[in-house]
């Protein structure tokens, strides 16, 4: 089973850091794939980001291959939309392993809440690292460990970082 | 007697890393404490096997405590109040294996 990852654009990853990390590729922000957030437009394939709800759903409609819901809060509008349009729910596990404390189980809450509603919808998820740096990247055996404490089980997670990553730049 | 299995993991550290075996071990273990709390840390029972190089280290877990460590290696993002992160590079049943790596 081949793994993929995807980061944030100021993340420098060799290729030989990401083969020794187990994934067969790290995708980078604004290098495979594009971010469109509010004001900014992508070229496809892109990833929306943002916490207004109307403005991802219209990023959606426009062809959004996946989509990263960033304060974690369920809209069931949203989600139909997602749906309907096959869209991925992006979950970047930064949120996580970049958070301290109080605010870690917080996060941690949501986006179990979060991907508990995605599965139910039959929304496919893919978990990624989202990092920063590489200070904040995780081998795959650590993103597996990191999806099922937000509640996916071991193939799910194994499923969801392998193919369901590979379709983010698809 | 039932002998208990284990699992053994290489891990690779970014940032500052104490050289010490000791103050190693020490520090790493009240880490994984406060990442997944006192009851389940007799669950792991961690134990520091070999230090490879400066970098690379050989962690000891029980076999039903693994998922846990490996959560724990991806939590851990400071030790002794600086910048420090780890890699799960390979988890095996013997050293050995590892040491292939």
């Amino acid at each position: 089973m081949d793994f993929y990852d995807l980061v944030g654009q100021d993340c420098k990853v060799s290729e030989q850091l990401a083969m020794k990390l187990g994934f067969k590729k790290i995708f980078v922000i604004n290098k495979e794939v594009s971010a469109a957030g509010a004001g900014v437009k992508a070229s496809e394939p892109f990833i929306a980001f943002g916490k207004d709800k109307n403005q991802l759903i219209s990023l959606i409609k426009a062809g959004a291959n996946a989509a990263a819901i960033t304060d974690s809060y369920i809209d069931k509008k949203l989600m139909d939309v997602m749906k309907e349009n096959s869209c991925i729910l992006c979950i970047p596990m930064s949120m996580v392993t970049a958070s301290y404390g109080m605010e870690r189980s917080r996060n941690i809450y949501k986006i179990k809440k979060l991907f508990e509603y995605a599965e139910k919808q039959r929304i496919d998820v893919a978990f990624v690292s989202m990092a920063k740096s590489e200070h904040y990247l995780n081998s795959y055996m650590q993103l597996i460990e990191l999806a099922k404490l937000v509640g996916a089980s071991d193939h799910y997670a194994r499923i969801s970082i392998s193919a369901t990553n590979k379709r983010l730049i698809e | 007697m039932i002998r208990e299995k284990h699992r053994y993991l290489l891990v690779e550290s970014v940032g500052e890393m104490p050289q010490g075996e000791r103050e190693l071990f020490s520090l790493l273990s009240r880490e994984i404490m406060q990442c997944v709390g006192e009851s389940n840390y007799h669950k792991i029972n961690p134990k520091l096997m070999k230090i490879v190089n400066p970098k690379v280290f050989i962690l000891k877990s029980t076999l039903t405590g693994i998922s846990e460590l490996i959560l724990s290696m991806a939590l851990i993002k400071r030790l002794d109040g600086k910048d420090c992160a780890f890699y799960t590079l390979k988890a095996s049943g013997t050293i050995r294996a590892l040491s292939k790596q």
